[in-house]
């Protein structure tokens, strides 16, 4: 008979043959040399595969954890399990679910209670979510005997086994924590980088509990969550916070709770994507010496996620963080659609006061109260956004010092949306103390003047209490009695400390005019080298500077003039005699001269100067000159 | 004292005995871990696929029936490991003993090698590892199906029937994975003569 090929032998090595096929290979086998020697070649191949044989002993961690599914699990009805010795009506409720801290479409109907795995889906963004507040109510709606408010039962540390249990793969074993309370966000605006404090009663069995909370779309950095029972601290013991494997953007929280019932939590993380950006209008008076200001912040969130009923805190100043949280927070899925929810809770603002660790100086400013307006709660593009942070009385921002940097808080709480932003207003001085200055400096501003407006953040210009952030400014003026009010200009203010002064500039003036006419020049003071040749002399420039004020207030005008080379003296200035007309002259730096004056309503200002430039070999004069006048 | 079945024992854990459940983990934890290992070549993921088998076994274990857990737990963990295959198929993961990238693609050391690489060694256990090594990498080429078939068969001595309840299918079918499989394996495992002849 032929040979067994290869096929044959394995077959007849791994007894994968009809008995009949094996006795006639069982025959060939015994008379063939070649093929028992090409089945030894086989069976010595396979021998390999014994290096992997042997079993794996799981270490006593991996069994301790295995073995820990009991005890959790015995909290769940869904099997034919008979549980014995459980008491009180599984008075400790499992909630089932997630805790998602991210954002999702949002199912209005509420879901039937979430089943094992739901979870996974919610990775994906399917998930029927009202953000937990359906997940928490479909749960305890499946349960029924869950109630935040119960009284809390504490039991004793004997009943709860040692072994804690291992992270359940499944969502079953998980609780859910309730929508939250109250939030409390705190928006570094230099970095990127916000702190969102929440608390949230969460519903504790006697024994071990899980959490599971996400964070998938959102932009939360998950390393910094932290999880605080903010009652009973000696009963309740925050174990650990587990990440599983395979599951994205998911985290566990171990607790061992010694108590049974609703034990509020404060869960802190840092997140991204919320900023705040501070506006200013400022309305001068008709002679413009004073100058209403008003300040706006305006908060925008594109964190992924609602933050509803916060309380919001602003940072102003610099602040170091050595990672940015967008990118701790590895997004894995684009943008949800815009969300709008309106969770109509109206005790949010005395919640929110509660906090007792705020413990800051409240330092009220004397700001004064603004009626509510269209921009209160109204959304960034204008359009009108109703929700429950609207209330028809007055928000302020109170304003905190702290050692680096200051705080703004708003009072109350605001619904920040997510991809919504929203204005609040900040302050309101009114007769702010300005002084209104045109500066004409070709080199810096080009051949037009300038007009600057300044004032200082101390408590002479009504200011003071507080820094000013950075932000845009629009300065408008009031024109008439009627209070018609004209455009003047736009500028930038860069962070302002208390006592600094401000000064604004507003761009090109129109109604001013600067002409500088060079009438003469000439020569002189010619020196020579041994060979005789010029090494040195000396330029004389005569100019006539011509000011125009076509504005129906006099006005104050600042000229600086470039000279060109750090060698040089002004031999005249025309300045007129009367201290009206004054023009005050002073050596501005070494290659500078400035001229200060008043030019009055409907007027124009003349005056003359020669300056002597001295060049080449001249300048040793110019030095000498210079050092015998300092003697 | 007489060794308990598992049947005894499951029945006592389901009535609340919180030992019965510890000593069948301790029983059969071993072989568990030792077959999700080679499924999955990876530590961590068997740890994993360990926790998840013993979570079914205790959801599940009023359905138990019978005197040996043995097959039924490791029907639950192939499944375990045949959905989280499936998952990986959507989300590739690096696999510890994924070849790390040497430029010629052969022979390259695995990465738990490379990571290990500072410890001196004698050199049987060089070879040995290597020997896992080869062995390892041929059995991941292996389709899940029939990889699971191969070790249930191979390593834990389980019948075709046993197989084919754990896998879910038919005895002919595992007869025909357990084929291919081997005649795969034969492929690519080394030869024993090593080149040396």
């Amino acid at each position: 008979m032929t040979h067994l090929n290869e096929d044959k032998l394995i077959q007849y090595a791994f007894d994968l043959m009809d008995a009949g096929d094996r006795e006639t290979a069982q025959q060939h086998l015994d008379d063939c040399g070649d093929c028992r020697a090409a089945l030894d070649a086989l069976k010595q191949k396979f021998a390999a595969m014994e290096s992997l044989a042997g079993e794996v002993p799981p270490s006593e961690e991996l069994i301790a954890q295995t073995l820990a599914v009991k005890d959790t699990a015995k909290t769940i009805p869904l099997y034919r399990r008979v549980w014995v010795g459980w008491s009180a009506a599984a008075a400790a409720v499992v909630l089932m679910g997630t805790l998602m801290l991210h954002n999702l479409p949002v199912t209005p109907t509420k879901s039937s209670p979430p089943a094992k795995g739901q979870y996974r889906a919610a990775g994906r963004g399917s998930f029927p979510d009202d953000r937990m507040a359906s997940l928490s109510e479909a749960a305890q709606g499946s349960v029924g005997t869950a109630h935040p408010t119960e009284g809390i039962r504490v039991v004793s540390a004997d009943e709860i086994p040692d072994k804690p249990p291992f992270a359940p793969a499944s969502a079953i074993e998980l609780v859910v924590l309730p929508k939250p309370d109250k939030t409390q966000v705190t928006i570094y605006n230099s970095k990127d980088l916000t702190l969102v404090r929440d608390t949230r009663k969460l519903t504790l069995k006697p024994g071990w509990n899980w959490i599971q909370f996400m964070w998938a779309n959102t932009q939360i950095d998950p390393t910094s969550l932290s999880l605080t029972p903010l009652t009973h601290a000696d009963k309740v013991d925050i174990q650990l916070i587990s990440y599983p494997a395979r599951l994205k953007d998911i985290g566990r929280w171990l607790i061992r709770s010694e108590v049974e019932g609703a034990v509020p939590f404060e869960i802190t993380y840092f997140a991204s994507g919320l900023s705040w950006r501070a506006f200013y209008m400022g309305t001068m008076n008709e002679d413009e010496t004073t100058m209403d200001l008003k300040g706006h912040v305006n908060v925008s969130n594109h964190s992924g996620q609602d933050f509803d009923n916060t309380r919001t805190r602003l940072i102003v100043g610099e602040t170091r963080l050595t990672e940015e949280i967008r990118y701790l927070a590895q997004r894995h899925y684009p943008y949800g659609p815009d969300i709008i929810i309106d969770d109509g809770d109206e005790d949010g603002i005395d919640h929110a006061l509660e906090y007792d660790e705020w413990h800051w100086k409240r330092s009220r400013s004397r700001m004064k109260e603004i009626p509510l307006s269209g921009s209160l709660g109204g959304a960034f593009n204008g359009d009108l956004y109703l929700g429950s942070g609207i209330k028809h009385d007055i928000k302020q921002i109170e304003k905190t010092g702290l050692s680096e940097y200051f705080l703004y808080t708003i009072e109350g709480t605001e619904d920040l949306t997510n991809q919504w932003a929203k204005r609040l207003p900040s302050f309101d001085v009114e007769d702010v103390p300005v002084k209104s200055l045109y500066k004409y400096d070709d080199a810096r501003y080009g051949k037009q003047p300038v007009r600057f407006v300044s004032f200082a953040n101390d408590s002479e210009h009504e200011l003071g209490e507080t820094p000013i952030p950075e932000g845009a400014i629009k300065i408008y003026r009031n024109v008439n009695e009627a209070r018609n009010l004209s455009y003047v200009g736009q500028s930038n203010i860069k962070y302002i400390p208390v006592n600094e002064d401000i000064e604004l500039n507003l761009g090109p003036a129109r109604l001013v005019k600067v002409e500088p006419t060079l009438m003469a020049t000439q020569t002189e003071n010619y020196t020579f080298n041994n060979k005789g040749n010029i090494d040195g002399w000396d330029d004389i420039e005569t100019w006539k500077i011509e000011i125009t004020n076509t504005r129906e207030i006099p006005i104050d005008i600042e000229i600086t003039w470039n000279m060109g080379t750090d060698s040089w003296e002004l031999t005249y200035v025309d300045t007129a005699s009367t201290a009206e007309d004054a023009i005050e002259y002073k050596k501005h730096d070494k290659s500078r001269g400035r001229f200060t004056m008043t030019v009055p309503v409907r007027s124009e200002k003349n005056f003359g100067m020669t300056i002597r430039k001295y060049r080449k070999k001249r300048i040793e004069t110019y030095v000498q000159k210079i050092q015998e006048k300092e003697k | 004292m007489t060794q308990q079945t598992d049947q005894n024992l499951m029945d006592a854990y389901c009535r609340g005995e919180d030992g019965a459940f510890e000593t069948l983990v301790r029983r059969h934890g071993a072989a568990v871990l030792g077959y999700l290992t080679k499924m999955t070549h990876n530590q961590d993921h068997a740890e994993d696929l360990f926790q998840e088998t013993f979570q079914k076994v205790h959801e599940h274990a009023a359905k138990f029936t019978g005197d040996n857990l043995r097959p039924w737990v490791l029907k639950i963990a192939t499944n375990a490991a045949i959905g989280r295959w499936r998952k990986e198929k959507k989300h590739a993961a690096v696999s510890l003993s994924a070849p790390v990238a040497c430029g010629d693609g052969t022979n390259c050391p695995a990465l738990e090698s490379t990571l290990a690489s500072d410890t001196p060694e004698p050199v049987e256990q060089v070879s040995l590892n290597e020997k896992r090594q080869q062995v390892r990498a041929a059995l991941n080429t292996l389709p899940t199906q029939q990889r699971a078939a191969l070790i249930l068969n191979y390593y834990h001595q389980m019948t075709y029937k046993q197989i084919a309840e754990s896998l879910g299918c038919s005895v002919g079918s595992v007869r025909t994975h357990l084929f291919r499989a081997l005649k795969k394996m034969a492929g690519l495992l080394p030869n024993p003569a090593g080149g040396i002849e």
